[in-house]
């Protein structure tokens, strides 16, 4: 909201800066989030007065003028088409700038001298949207009694600052210069001093009634104005109308929207001649009832949606816009103010519907207090009365229901202290609480508190709290330490292990990558994912495209995209990770996500290498008993570079070089390779505590074997082979080469075996080993596995 | 003999100048001390010697021995201290050059403050937990006091699953969950994904990150939890970097506040990032656990009270490493990861 301390300064006497005002006002709650100095850039600019007007003598589209400026007479030539004689009117003096930069300098236009500029609201850095209509596309004229050379901000009243301030929704009170006179006079201990609308005696009757036919509207009030005569409002109400962000439009509905930003009350001005009879109805639309709003549109009603009503039909969606027919326009002489309280989540209900949203809608879908609708129509007529414009008549008053009062809250002293952990006195709590507008009765060691009406946020103890905190100031809370044993914070195992896992991750040199939980349906498709990965995601209702429409089954998709786009970068080499959640769609929503691992990489890694970091990795979480199947059918992979892999009958995921058609799919020119694995079924496997072997002293003997096998057999199966030998000194069997090529047959291959034997407690001699060496040969050739030669 | 000894030893030392290699010394050592060696040659002739002569000759031929075998031994250092020195020389590398690349993965910038956040609070005693993305809508909002019109539950704000289930748009529920399985005292941080329906643009993005802290206890005061946010404020940001409590409003919390901190650019001396006013953007909401939270999680409101703050992690990451755009957290460019 924007607040021009001005307007503040008519109801608290406010003696600090602006500055320290806003300080105020942010520590007790309304966050000032910036101010604007009105009078910037305007000091070089001040009130003339058009003496003369000469056609230019070389352009048809300039006049030339004589404007007294006070100490002087300057010529000044100009453009602007509705320049008129005796006019007042702005004028930038040589050396201002104007608010887009230029410069006023004393310069010939087309051979005529010219001292200054005449200037437009836009020249003074005025937004488009809040310039009158007409002058829109011309200067400034202004009626004043003012002396020529006054200066312009004074003329203006722009010589002030505008607060802007951010309202918390539970406040919509604040939404009101009134509301925020209020917070300033509760934040700086000032006298609130409230604006003037007693109208004393009216002997001006017009016959109005009103009717209220539903429960969504608690409180209206009517009231005429006769003998308008419709014009520009005077420059005081222009000037904060325009500071405040509302363009001005006429004397009545500047009224109504100058008593709106006051009391916060928007009020409604209709053409009392248009009006069918004299009764205004509030009730709910029907279904299939339309009306033509004040912009023109036609507006489809669905049963629900509270409107205004005269004989005739539908004239107004209430406190939303009124209707074309009935709108005020030059020709109106008599005018019906309507100011009522309607139910905020209607409202907002049809507002959002009809994706309709006026600065009324906004207020009454927050919150309008009743105890505002006769105050503020009192004000309206007031001014109307005050600047001229026509007659109020009496108001009429119409109530669905009595407001009944809030029931009084109790607050206990000590509950105050307890909570905010200060030690403020009972008699300052008080005083906090009725600057606030509460009312306190004083008990011995607690009080009863009622309300005010339009304080609709407070309902219980600790809101009073809130209230007594702010204006004691958080800021003067002295900070207390929790008292609490010495404990340190635990983790679970799950997220330790995770932390170590990442940093194993680092030191293999592979880099953090982080994506979103929903994606596109079809870009698992693309990786080349099937079955329940592209058929039974888990959708949002709403997303925000298709892009993001669903809950990811697998990051690995997200990795390739990596890939993709790096590579694109020219990236030589990339090696990524993610540890995150899939969701997996299950009978219920609840446990729907699981801990997943994916790994991706290009560039200088080949499928052992690659696989080889996992095992590490694993490794490191003492998990070895990994068991590697070849896997044929995931379109991701590559059919013979992609295993699945299993921990005793549980499977851990599946890992590989990317499949030729997904690489295409992703412009991906390099070979590439990913992994994606249980992070669950890893967690709970993974073993933190490592207990020493002691090392072995003897030494160990160490031989290699070829063979020679089939291209189908794998490392697995011959492994298992050697291994019936299962002699406990065979320490290990170490794949060193395979070979493949000229000197073999093509549908074989070739293996090197290093073996190596160690015994725990003994020196080995060659002779043992020789003895096992063959046996292990013997069981080959069992196997038509021959050594090479 | 005297003289053949002496001339003996000017031959050899003159021969061993000569030599080039550790070959040539080893030739002259055999030549010359062998069985057959010109001095062995020489020392055979002493018997012949009278017993004047013997012991004065004898001393003299060891002296020659010894001078000689010094010289072979140090010529042979000589040779291959030389021998050392060009090969050192020979393999001199270009220092200056880099032909091979090591690399250790990088962190990535949002996950690191993540980290950095949840070591702190452990150090500080609160627990770290993890709560689900997807959500129930009563967890997300009604167990938090959240009225039922309040505008941040329609579908423009939040991302719905179906009628019961969405995706968080804060860590709060977090809080929720936690209470309900535990007793007091509760000291606890979480931080993880939350979503919002908002477009992706330079400050925006509709998955985002948000830590969660809650305590809860008897005695617990809005004095504490200031107290509390200064602790973390200094140790995260800078001793001198301070805040300020900015009464505030949230559906979870009464009373609630906002907090902001000194301007990191200027840290609170007034800057053009802070428009002068020495104090940065807000940094978190938080509060006095609301006595309806309290209640609905199965905590006496009136035996205990309790604080949280909630506070983004994206921004404070885009401050803490200079990021100008959001989106480079979620874009995963190598020439952006690569920097951490």
């Amino acid at each position: 909201m924007l607040l021009p301390v001005n307007w503040i300064k008519k109801y608290v006497d406010v003696d600090i800066s602006t500055r320290d005002l806003a300080d105020a006002l942010t520590l007790s709650g309304s966050h000032v989030e910036s101010i604007k100095d009105m009078s910037r850039g305007l000091d070089r600019i001040v009130l003339g007065k058009v003496l003369e007007i000469t056609k230019h003598p070389d352009a048809e589209k300039l006049v030339v003028c004589k404007i007294d400026v006070g100490k002087e007479v300057l010529q000044i030539v100009t453009g602007a088409p509705n320049i008129k004689k005796e006019a007042g009117v702005i004028v930038a003096l040589e050396g201002s700038q104007m608010a887009d930069g230029t410069l006023i300098e004393a310069s010939s236009l087309r051979g005529v001298e010219s001292r200054g500029m005449c200037c437009s609201y836009q020249e003074l850095g005025i937004s488009e949207s809040l310039i009158p209509k007409a002058y829109r596309d011309g200067i400034v004229l202004l009626n004043t009694d003012l002396e020529p050379g006054t200066p312009i901000c004074e003329v203006l009243g722009f010589d002030d600052e505008v607060l802007e301030l951010e309202i918390t929704p539970n406040r919509p009170d604040c939404l009101s210069v009134l509301g925020m006179a209020r917070e300033t006079s509760a934040a700086t201990s000032k006298t609130l001093s409230y604006p003037e609308f007693e109208l004393g005696n009216i002997d001006n009757e017009v016959a109005i009634e009103g009717k209220i036919e539903t429960d969504k509207c608690s409180n209206l009030v009517l009231a005429a104005i006769t003998g308008v005569e419709i014009k520009e409002s005077p420059l005081w109400i222009q000037s904060l109308l325009i500071k405040a962000g509302i363009r001005p439009i006429n004397n009545i509905v500047d009224i109504t929207n100058f008593v709106m930003l006051e009391f916060g009350q928007p009020l409604h001005a209709y053409d009392l001649d248009k009006l069918e009879g004299n009764e205004l109805i509030v009730r709910e639309a029907l279904d299939g009832e339309d009306l033509v709003s004040l912009d023109g549109e036609t507006r489809k009603l669905v049963q629900g949606d509270i409107v205004i009503a005269d004989k005739s039909g539908i004239i107004g969606l209430a406190g939303v816009m009124g209707g074309f027919d009935t709108e005020v326009t030059e020709k109106t002489t008599r005018v019906l103010i309507e100011s009522a309280s309607f139910d905020k989540t209607q409202i907002r209900k049809t507002s959002d519907r009809l994706n309709l949203r006026s600065e009324a809608s906004s207020r009454f879908s927050k919150y309008v207090s009743p105890s505002l609708n006769l105050p503020a129509a009192k004000r309206a007529l007031y001014l109307a009365r005050e600047i001229g414009v026509g007659n109020p008549s009496s108001t009429i008053k119409i109530s669905k229901r009595e407001d009944r009062p809030a029931e009084s809250i109790r607050l206990s002293y000590s509950r105050v202290n307890d909570l905010l952990g200060t030690s403020i006195g009972e008699k300052d709590m008080v005083g906090y609480l009725e600057r606030l507008g509460f009312e306190v009765e004083e008990k011995s060691d607690y009080c009863l508190v009622d309300t005010p009406g339009f304080r609709s946020d407070i309902a219980i103890e600790e809101d009073l709290i809130e209230e007594i905190g702010r204006l004691y100031g958080f800021h003067n809370i002295k900070p207390q330490p929790i008292k609490t044993d010495l404990v340190k914070g635990r983790v679970s195992k799950e997220k330790s292990n995770e932390y170590r896992i990442k940093n194993d991750l680092f030191a293999l040199g592979y880099s953090e990558v982080l994506t979103y939980s929903f994606v596109s349906p079809s870009l698992n498709k693309r990786a080349g994912l099937d079955g329940e990965q592209i058929n039974n995601f888990i959708k949002l209702l709403n997303p925000l495209g298709e892009e993001y429409s669903v809950m990811r089954t697998s990051i690995l998709p997200n990795l390739i995209e990596i890939l993709s786009r790096n590579i694109k970068n020219k990236c030589q080499d990339l090696r990524v990770f993610e540890l995150g959640n899939v969701f997996i769609k299950g009978q219920s929503l609840e446990g729907v996500e699981k801990r997943r691992l994916s790994l991706a990489s290009y560039g200088d890694v080949d499928f052992y290498s690659f696989k080889a970091d996992f095992l590490e990795l694993m490794a490191r979480a003492g998990i070895r008993d990994i068991i590697f199947k070849p896997c044929k059918d995931l379109g991701v992979f590559h059919q013979g570079r992609c295993a699945e892999m299993t921990i005793g009958t549980k499977l851990l995921g599946y890992m590989g070089e990317l499949s030729y058609a997904t690489r295409e799919e992703f412009s991906i020119n390099k070979r590439a390779y990913g992994l994606e694995a249980d992070l669950d079924l890893i967690n709970n496997l993974s073993k933190e505590d490592k207990v020493y072997q002691p090392i072995v002293k003897f030494p160990s003997i160490i031989r290699d074997i070829s063979v020679v096998v089939d291209k189908d057999m794998t490392h697995d199966e011959i492994v298992t082979i050697i291994r019936k030998n299962d002699d406990e000194i065979i320490a290990d069997i170490r794949l060193i080469d395979i070979y493949t090529g000229q000197q073999l047959a093509e549908d074989e291959k070739s293996y090197t075996y290093q073996i190596v034997y160690r015994s725990k407690n003994r020196t080995l001699v060659d002779e043992e080993v020789n003895e096992i060496q063959e046996r292990i040969i013997r069981t080959l050739e069992e196997d038509n596995i021959y050594l090479r030669k | 003999m005297r003289d053949e000894l002496n001339s003996l030893k000017i031959d050899v030392l003159a021969r061993i100048e000569k030599a080039g290699s550790t070959e040539d010394l080893e030739k002259i050592r055999i030549d010359v001390f062998g069985k057959k060696g010109e001095l062995t040659g020489i020392l055979r002739g002493m018997g012949k010697l009278s017993n004047e002569e013997k012991p004065v000759i004898g001393k003299l031929a060891n002296e020659v021995k010894e001078d000689l075998e010094e010289a072979l031994t140090s010529k042979t250092e000589n040779i291959k201290k030389d021998l050392l020195n060009k090969k050192i020389a020979s393999e001199s590398l270009d220092v200056t050059a880099n032909l091979e690349e090591a690399s250790i993965g990088h962190r990535h910038p949002l996950y690191q403050t993540i980290e950095d956040l949840e070591l702190m609070f452990r150090e500080l005693g609160f627990d770290v937990v993890d709560g689900p993305e997807i959500e129930t809508v009563e967890n997300n909002f009604k167990y938090l006091n959240f009225s039922k019109d309040h505008p941040s539950i329609g579908p423009s704000d939040t991302f719905y699953i179906d009628d019961d289930h969405l995706l968080r748009t804060h860590t709060s529920p977090v809080q929720v969950r936690y209470m309900m399985n535990n007793k007091p005292p509760i000291k606890m941080v979480s931080a993880g994904r939350t979503f919002r329906v908002d477009e992706i643009d330079a400050t925006h993005s509709p998955m985002f990150h948000q830590i969660e802290c809650l305590v809860v206890d008897e005695g617990i005061t809005m004095a504490n939890l200031i107290d509390t946010l200064n602790t973390f404020v200094r140790s995260f940001f800078g001793d001198d970097i301070k805040t300020r409590f900015r009464p505030h409003n949230f559906p979870f919390t009464e009373p609630s506040a906002e907090v902001d901190i000194s301007c990191l650019e200027c840290h609170g001396k007034g800057c053009s990032t802070c428009d002068y006013t020495g104090w940065d953007m807000e940094l978190l909401g938080c509060g006095m656990v609301h006595p309806n939270v309290l209640e609905y999680c199965g905590i006496d409101s009136k035996k205990y009270s309790g604080f949280a703050f909630g506070m983004g992690i994206d921004r404070i990451t885009m401050v803490k490493y200079g990021l100008d755009d959001i989106r480079l957290i979620y874009d995963n460019d190598a020439r952006f990861l690569e920097q951490f």
